[in-house]
């Protein structure tokens, strides 16, 4: 992970699920160890600098943050009880987040392997397809674009 | 009566980011997509597609809006 761009790098301690801050991956780890956790599985959904085959130089995110956070909140929770997890935690970024930058983070423990990765990826795919967020991608050319990657709940 | 709607994202390039209505009483929330819709035509395609929530609570399309109720209109999610 790359330096933060403000400094001090702030750090996700408090456990805001949804930050404007940078998100520091090693601080979040710490808190998933779990003395029944056999396996600690970690996704982090990071910003790569092209979309579409065009290059990106940042992404913008907005989001509706109370309800965001409850969402966050209730899917972590349903997943903890599915999957049997010992801990389960998710933080989303909003605003400007620079390439190489982690957008979100997914970290799930569990007794043994299977149930950690299943859980992890149960978890992202909902955050990102529920959540209120939105991903606004901004070109090296200047033009930018609103992300529409989700077309769930068409009616 | 009056109520009260808010928007996100792309639907901001559409409309204001807050804005009231003046609507009849009874009018149901597909009945104000409608109405908005036909502000701005263009926004159709993102509107059949977005969830409307009250006091952070989805609502139905046939959830009868009640007098200055804020509607917070949610285009699909693009987050990750």
């Amino acid at each position: 992970m790359k330096p933060s761009s403000s400094y001090p790098p702030p750090v996700v301690d408090n456990m805001e699920l949804v930050t404007e801050h940078p998100i520091n991956l090693c601080s979040m780890v710490a808190k998933a160890h779990h003395p029944k956790a056999g396996a600690i599985v970690l996704f982090s959904g990071e910003v790569r600098n092209h979309s579409h085959k065009r290059p990106v130089s940042h992404l913008f995110y907005e989001c509706y943050k109370p309800m965001a956070e409850k969402m966050i909140t209730k899917i972590v929770a349903e997943a903890k009880v599915k999957f049997n997890l010992h801990e389960a935690l998710c933080v989303h970024r909003v605003g400007k987040v620079q390439i190489e930058e982690t957008a979100v983070v997914v970290i799930t423990a569990s007794s043994h392997r299977n149930e950690a990765y299943e859980a992890n990826r149960y978890i992202i795919d909902r955050v990102k397809h529920e959540a209120p967020i939105w991903k606004k991608e901004f070109f090296e050319d200047g033009t930018h674009e609103w992300g529409h990657n989700c077309s769930c709940h068409a009616h | 009566m009056i109520v009260n709607i808010k928007v996100f994202a792309v639907l901001k390039d559409y409309f204001e980011p807050e804005f009231t209505l003046e609507i009849n009483e009874g009018l149901k929330i597909s009945d104000i997509l409608d109405i908005i819709m036909v502000k701005s035509p263009f926004s159709s395609s993102v509107l059949f597609r977005s969830r409307v929530a009250i006091c952070e609570n989805f609502v139905s399309p046939d959830y009868i809006l009640k007098e200055n109720e804020t509607i917070f209109i949610i285009p699909p999610s693009s987050g990750g």
